[in-house]
């Protein structure tokens, strides 16, 4: 069922093979509501994957799933051959996961430059006592972190905004840095929660070439939930479409947009 | 067995109080999502203003009416300018630190005002105790249990029969959608409040001859109340009617019959109460789970 | 009115001040904290010492309030563990002075990630709850184990004599022995409050989940900062039995508490040099206040924490940046380039 373009790309980044993701029979309610009702699919290694589907569908639910932040009543997640649900929420970056959020998942109260050295926590290894003590270790690693970090926002055109607090800058280039953030974890899987949402048209062009690029340089697998068809069409290479926490389609963008399924549930959703 | 009884007995009057400060606690809480330390001193406050008025010549029931209607408005007034806006903001720690800060300022106006020389407050009823078979009880913590019973059964006409009432829990469960289904959310806040803070200084009037009418007089029972609306649930008015029963029988004992707490170690076993109850069963016996969104 | 009210509350990042300039004035203000002992009154050194007791604890709520967000009562508990340890063991016992400060900053930890590990599994909220309790109970604790403490007359002691070789008199040995520990305290806050640790902490004040996901591990490191901090508080202690050589159960209930926290708000949450100010303020303010009137003293507080929060929640240091924030852009902008503008709309990290 899934046939994934760049299915046989196995480039790695930071010595780490970009990951494929496998969902089996993932199912979650809370209370009486069925968040998701056991969607199966897969995430080949490198694939831009979108995730689409009618408001409340349960595609957050799902990246809350496979980020640990919820835990399923049932089913498998897997990361190449990692038993996701067997770790816990803060284990995941370290397994190669990075997301942002549909909400902004940004730190408020520190610069931009800090929310971006966010994403090295997990590979850096300076504790309290290191810290406290304020050992050359911990020096070591700040420099080299705060230069990658640095790299990244340069990358992305934002480096003249690294000690600007995150309070009070535009959405757009917030989302930006929370992009820039993800990418720091060094990902092998990076999910994607509404990044165009709240955008100009332009800066969805934008947004859609350079996550694209992006994949194309590092090679990490994809996962990009969105309303904005326009994006979704030009950039994935497979789609899973989600309805009431059940999957109605999965396939080529092609093949899912002509789905009967598909039409009838965005026309139900929006009647 | 007849300690054993009296001790009960002693421990529900007891929990009375505690239920009372417990449900003004839990009043508060569901509007403002703020465990109001200040509340108990807001109380004494009410007391204060009551003795300062029958000592000036007021008639002690109108001295107690009016001091319970400035209480009301003293809260109703907190909420509309200081609580309000941080509540808005979502800035939970500077809504506790502000809560502590008016604690301070309470007691140390008290003090200023009236020094630290315990105020003689009069009993409402006199006379000698009501002995219930072999156990005895004094008349005003009659009265006390009754005001409870009214004051509970008049809450609960007011949530559950009252339209207003229905705002209140709607705007308890969800504010967000309560507004928008246009339940006056903002009213049910400043109400709370008000009530919250009567409630409390009615409560202080009639404690006031036993506990010695001074700044800080509630302190203690803060504690209890605290313990009572955990046990029973902080956002469940009538877990914290509960919950403070069960704690004003639980100390009692304990501090009777337990080796080692004693009189003066009680308060060992609010503290008790509170960690237990937060690890075994967060939201206490009533309360509702909190759920966090991402 | 809320035109300026919103002037006041808004926050202000740290000022881009050169590091020589820091380095200057650090080394100025050391050198004169060195040298003024020796020529001050005694009472003024007391106060000075003072001042150390309560940056030294306040260090530690700094990083268990101002960074984690969350709330204390507790750290009185904390803080008599330290006061007693030094009175016990350099008191009555006669051990050295630092024995004392090894021994105390070790309970002090153990007893706070023992105490943290049930506690942290619960709410900020619920947290506040329950070192309420604590900070109700400690004095009645402390009575309750008087073949220790000797309960409500408490424990007078003369400890911190000065050695024969340094020709000081005591209160110049104690305040040396203050500022050393709370220099220490100082240096060892802020490594800990700017590196990857600091980001941690922040991270789960500011947004728990998404801390999580990068791989913060919430109940581990919660645990850290409040045994840290309750080692902070500790060692205040035992430098507050070596100022007032005397320790009794009544000084370290909730009243304690709230003063702590008042260190933290008046100098501004979240901010390192503030809580020194902060210090400064509750050592002073309350004992101008009190030649007005004996409550006034305790209203400062209570003002304080109420017109900080709901004013100027960046504390004295938000004021300062504020201030200070005109005169070292200028600075800047005649060093290097202006940079860009950026137009301000959108709030970051809502939830
Ligand atoms: N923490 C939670 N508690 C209760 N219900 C939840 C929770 N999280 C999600 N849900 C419910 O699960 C369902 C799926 O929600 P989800 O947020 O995953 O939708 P979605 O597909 O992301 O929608 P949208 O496009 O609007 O973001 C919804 O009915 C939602 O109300
Ligand atoms: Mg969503």
């Amino acid at each position: 069922m899934t046939e994934a373009i760049g299915a046989d790309v196995h480039v790695t980044i930071g010595g780490q093979p970009a990951g494929a993701l496998h969902i089996q029979d993932v199912r979650l309610h809370f209370g009486g509501v069925t968040a998701l009702d056991g969607p199966s699919f897969e995430v080949e290694p490198g694939e831009i994957c979108g995730l689409i589907g009618p408001n409340g569908a349960g595609k957050t639910a799902l990246f809350n799933c496979i980020s640990g932040l919820y835990r399923p009543d049932s089913g498998h997640v897997l990361l190449d051959d990692t038993d996701l649900l067997a770790r816990r929420a803060d284990q995941v970056a370290d397994i190669g996961i990075a997301r942002t959020f549909q909400n902004l998942g940004l730190f408020a109260s520190q610069s931009v430059l800090e929310n971006v050295m966010g994403g090295a926590y997990h590979r850096t290894r300076s504790g309290f006592l290191v810290g406290s003590l304020g050992l050359p270790l911990m020096w070591r690693e700040e420099r080299r972190e705060r230069e990658r970090a640095r790299g990244i926002l340069d990358s992305l055109g934002l480096d003249h905004l690294e000690s600007r607090p995150a309070a009070g800058l535009p959405l757009g280039t917030l989302k930006r840095i929370e992009l820039a953030r993800a990418l720091m974890v060094r990902p092998r899987l990076l999910m994607l929660d509404e990044p165009a949402n709240g955008l100009i048209l332009e800066e969805v062009h934008e947004l859609a070439g350079l996550v694209r690029a992006l994949r194309d340089e590092h090679r990490f697998s994809v996962l990009l939930i969105e309303h904005h068809m326009g994006m979704v069409m030009s950039i994935c290479d497979h789609l899973v479409v989600l309805n009431l926490g059940r999957k109605i389609a999965d396939g080529r963008p092609g093949e899912v947009r002509n789905d009967p399924a598909v039409v009838e549930a965005y026309l139900g959703g929006a009647a | 067995m007849t300690t054993f009884f009296q001790q009960i007995v002693d421990g529900l009057t007891t929990g009375v109080i505690y239920a009372a400060i417990a449900l003004s606690l839990v009043l508060v809480y569901r509007t403002s999502r703020l465990v109001n330390f200040a509340q108990a001193e807001m109380a004494t406050l009410g007391g204060f203003l009551a003795w300062q008025l029958s000592d000036w010549g007021v008639p002690f029931p109108l001295a107690i009416a009016l001091a319970v209607a400035a209480s009301f408005a003293l809260g109703a007034t907190m909420e509309r300018t200081v609580v309000r806006p941080l509540h808005e903001a979502h800035n939970e720690l500077a809504l506790f630190v502000i809560s502590l800060g008016i604690l301070v300022v309470l007691i140390n106006v008290e003090a200023w005002i009236w020094g630290y020389q315990v105020k003689a407050v009069p009993l409402v009823i006199d006379g000698p105790a009501v002995s219930i078979g072999s156990v005895l009880v004094s008349r005003q913590k009659l009265v006390i249990v009754a005001v409870a019973i009214v004051i509970a059964a008049l809450l609960f006409v007011l949530f559950q029969r009252t339209r207003f009432g229905l705002a209140m829990r709607a705007a308890a469960d969800n504010q967000p959608s309560a507004r928008l289904l246009g339940l006056p959310v903002n009213a049910t806040m400043t109400l709370s409040w008000g009530i919250a803070a009567a409630i409390g200084t009615l409560m202080a009037i009639l404690v006031a001859p036993q506990q010695f009418l001074q700044p800080g007089m509630l302190l203690p029972v803060l504690l209890y109340a605290v313990a009572a609306a955990t046990l029973g649930g902080i956002d469940s008015p009538v877990g914290a009617v509960i919950g403070g029963l069960i704690v004003g029988v639980v100390e009692n004992l304990a501090g009777t019959y337990v080796p080692g707490i004693g009189q003066d170690f009680k308060s060992a076993v609010a503290f008790l109460i509170i960690m237990g109850v937060l690890l075994v069963r967060p939201q206490g016996l009533l309360g509702s789970k909190s759920v966090v969104r991402v | 009115m809320s035109a300026i009210m919103r002037r006041l509350r808004q926050p202000r990042p740290r000022l881009p001040i050169p590091r020589w300039v820091n380095l200057v004035v650090g080394i100025a203000a050391f050198a004169y904290l060195l040298y003024a002992p020796l020529v001050s009154p005694s009472y003024s050194n007391t106060q000075m010492a003072m001042v150390c007791v309560y940056a030294v604890a306040g260090l530690g709520l700094h990083l268990l309030t101002g960074m984690t967000g969350l709330i204390s009562l507790g750290h009185g508990f904390f803080f008599a563990v330290g006061a007693y340890t030094a009175a016990i063991l350099s008191g009555t016992q006669g051990w050295p002075v630092p024995v004392s400060f090894v021994v105390a900053a070790a309970l002090g930890w153990l007893l706070g990630f023992l105490f943290g590990l049930p506690a942290l599994r619960l709410s900020p909220l619920a947290l506040s709850q329950v070192t309420l309790a604590l900070a109700l109970i400690t004095p009645s604790l402390i009575k309750r184990l008087d073949f220790m403490t000797n309960g409500s007359a408490g424990l007078s002691v003369d400890v911190g004599d000065p050695p024969a070789w340094s020709g000081l008199d005591k209160d110049q040995w104690i305040l040396y022995i203050c500022l050393l520990i709370a220099l220490v305290a100082y240096l060892v806050t802020l490594a800990l409050s700017r590196g990857r640790t600091g980001r941690a902490m922040k991270g789960l004040r500011d947004n728990l989940p998404v801390a999580t996901t990068l791989g913060v591990r919430a109940t581990t490191t919660k645990s850290f900062v409040f045994a840290t901090s309750a080692a902070f508080a500790a060692v205040g202690g035992v430098l507050y039995t070596l100022v007032i050589q005397y320790v009794g159960a009544d000084a370290f209930g909730l009243t304690f508490a709230i003063a702590l926290i008042t260190v933290i708000v008046v100098g501004g949450l979240g901010s390192v040099p503030g809580v020194i100010l902060g210090a400064v303020f509750v050592v002073f303010v309350p004992s101008w206040a009190s030649e007005v009137s004996p409550s006034a003293s305790g209203l400062i507080y209570g003002v304080a924490l109420v017109v900080f929060m709901f004013v100027l929640p960046g504390g004295v240091i938000g004021v300062l940046r504020a201030i200070g924030h005109p005169v070292v852009s200028r600075f800047h902008a005649r060093r290097s380039t202006a940079q860009p503008p950026v137009p301000q709309e959108q709030e970051a990290g809502r939830r």
